[in-house]
């Protein structure tokens, strides 16, 4: 794919912002380490075996799954705004998140409920991600399936909401059932957490992500063919079923995975798909996704830094700053922007 | 023997709702040849559009079927039809960022590879209908920016880039005002004679496509009837069109006279 020059230069320059941002991100925090430092611990001849550790076992986890969570989010918030033609269409608006947390509730709140055998497999590390990815898939189809009922794209955000409010419910019933200490480790899980990841759940997460991308990138043509409407896109050869499957795959695997491992989290897949079509002027999904990638783990990368208020010992969740930074910007762009 | 772009025989279109066939007209026998401009005229609610869905593959039909290039369009592969077939439509365009020349070049999605990449052939076949539409000042523009009149050359453009021997409309000329509707089917008109193209679409503006149309295809809850202008003057299809007394039409001078 070629790109033009223009976009080619605001690439470069987000490649670096999140480059930047990433060192960043490894260097603030509660201690502030030094950027020499940092570099020295990264390649394993670092003096100071605490900024070692530091870096090594919290933030550098820490910071890939911001970029692993940040470029999924967005990108699944792009393929919804395009597959339901409305531009305020996200993970969490269309109430996935809710389907997500409703699968964890499930599996983290119901092994109280259910026979002990059964219990045993839910405890499974596996479980959690499959139950999230389910819930989000469930909650995508169903609102899928009334959004073809409906003419107007708008009312898509009310049956989403509804859904998540359903899924809230139904997690609300679980929660007043279930021991203290299932309730304790579900609410932990529901205020997000970018932190909690060990290296064998990255991987996991990673190759989640990977494949969800890796399957978004063979809809770009279609996703193009898709801004005139299912029915020109028909017209121009592109098999418009086969392409929502994809597209619902993609989608649920990546924002389920992610809700799994740290929690539904907010405004990113809505807020960031804007921010590049902003950027970039452009439609050209080729060049949105790799605008989104980059976007999306630049904002997350800041939105970590910022949850760790630099020098202090203070610690906000992710959730809290990306409602705080999105919710604006969603309501600033449809202000300056009547046509998004 | 000239293989038509497009045929039917004994075609029955219509809908299926809860499991009852609602045919809309039946026993249709539509022949569309190469050069040929062809209008699709008929009331409002009559069909026309569930007509066109149908001879596009948008919906399937009840009965019978239609042959492109002499072949079931079922049984074209959707790429395949895509670049036999362009389709310009009534509905709106969801909101995006497109530019004209962006939405000229999805006309192209037939002919690229995976990723949707443009080769030097692509982009001849955009620049070239931007020109034959007349859109080159314009191509830059946003799609939300247009006016109908542009926004609808530029879907006839896109169309062309798709580069197809058989092009359908659906009421390419409403909301255009009459300069822009006689720029239009002029347009039509030339892509037939020098291109070759064969063009059927559907239009309210009767007196115009009598005038400039090689063929009409005149529908009626009751029959559906394809002949040449003369033709269905002659054997007062035409003035049967509205069931209005109000509405006359004079052959002689080829249009519709109002009592108010």
């Amino acid at each position: 794919m070629s790109f033009s020059s223009k976009h080619t230069t605001l690439f470069g320059l987000l490649f670096l912002a999140v480059g930047l941002l990433f060192i960043a991100d490894l260097s603030l925090g509660a201690v502030a380490i030094p950027i020499q430092a940092v570099g020295q611990a990264l390649a394993g001849s670092s003096q100071n075996s605490s900024w070692d550790y530091i870096v090594l076992a919290y933030r550098l986890p820490k910071a890939i799954t911001a970029i692993l969570v940040g470029m999924g989010l967005s990108v699944s918030g792009l393929l919804m705004q395009t597959l339901f033609r409305n531009p305020l269409a996200g993970p969490y608006v269309l109430g996935l998140s809710s389907g997500s947390s409703l699968g964890v509730a499930v599996v983290v709140m119901g092994a109280a409920v259910v026979p002990s055998q059964l219990a045993g497999l839910l405890q499974s590390p596996y479980s959690i991600i499959l139950a999230s990815c389910l819930g989000s898939l469930a909650v995508l189809v169903a609102v899928l399936v009334v959004a073809q009922q409906l003419k107007d794209t708008m009312a898509i955000l009310v049956v989403g909401l509804m859904f998540g409010s359903f899924s809230s419910a139904l997690v609300a019933v679980l929660s007043y059932f279930s021991s203290a200490e299932a309730l304790q480790k579900f609410t932990f899980w529901s205020l997000g957490s970018l932190g909690n990841l060990g290296w064998d759940s990255i991987a996991i997460l990673g190759s989640c992500v990977a494949l969800g991308l890796l399957l978004s990138v063979f809809t770009l043509k279609a996703l193009n063919a898709l801004l005139l409407g299912e029915n020109y896109a028909k017209t121009i050869g592109i098999p418009f079923s086969q392409t929502k499957y994809i597209l619902i795959i993609a989608t649920a695997i990546l924002a389920g995975s992610i809700t799994a491992y740290v929690g539904p989290i907010a405004f990113i897949g809505l807020a960031v798909p804007h921010l590049a079509k902003l950027l970039f002027q452009t439609s050209q999904h080729q060049v949105l996704f790799v605008a989104t990638l980059l976007l999306g783990a630049a904002v997350l990368l800041l939105c970590d830094i910022l949850t760790q208020l630099p020098g202090t010992s203070i610690f906000l969740p992710i959730n809290a700053i990306t409602s705080i930074i999105g919710a604006p910007i969603v309501v600033w762009l449809l202000v300056k922007k009547q046509r998004l | 023997m000239d293989i038509p772009c497009i045929h039917t025989a004994n075609l029955v279109v219509g809908y299926t709702q809860k499991n009852q066939q609602k045919i809309i007209a039946s026993g249709l026998h539509l022949r569309a040849k190469k050069g040929q401009l062809i209008a699709l005229v008929g009331q409002n609610g009559v069909g026309k559009s569930t007509l066109l869905r149908t001879l596009c593959q948008l919906q399937k039909p009840l009965q019978g079927e239609v042959q492109i290039q002499g072949k079931n369009a079922a049984q074209y592969k959707l790429a395949e039809l895509a670049q036999q077939l362009s389709v310009v439509l009534t509905e709106k365009l969801p909101p995006s960022n497109l530019t004209v020349w962006e939405l000229i070049a999805l006309g192209r999605q037939p002919y690229t590879n995976w990723i949707g990449q443009l080769c030097e052939a692509d982009i001849q076949a955009i620049n070239s209908a931007l020109d034959l539409t007349d859109l080159t000042e314009i191509q830059h523009q946003k799609q939300y920016t247009l006016s109908d009149g542009q926004l609808q050359k530029a879907l006839i453009a896109r169309a062309l880039a798709q580069n197809t021997p058989l092009i359908v409309l659906d009421e390419p000329t409403t909301h255009l005002d009459l300069v822009h509707k006689l720029k239009l089917l002029k347009l039509l008109k030339n892509l037939c004679l020098h291109q070759g193209k064969c063009i059927l679409f559907s239009t309210h503006d009767i007196e115009m496509a009598l005038a400039i149309c090689d063929e009409l295809i005149v529908m009626t809850p009751n029959q559906v009837v394809q002949g040449s202008p003369e033709k269905l003057i002659e054997s007062g299809v035409i003035a049967n069109l509205f069931a209005d007394a109000d509405i006359q039409f004079d052959p002689e001078n080829k249009k519709f006279n109002l009592t108010i």
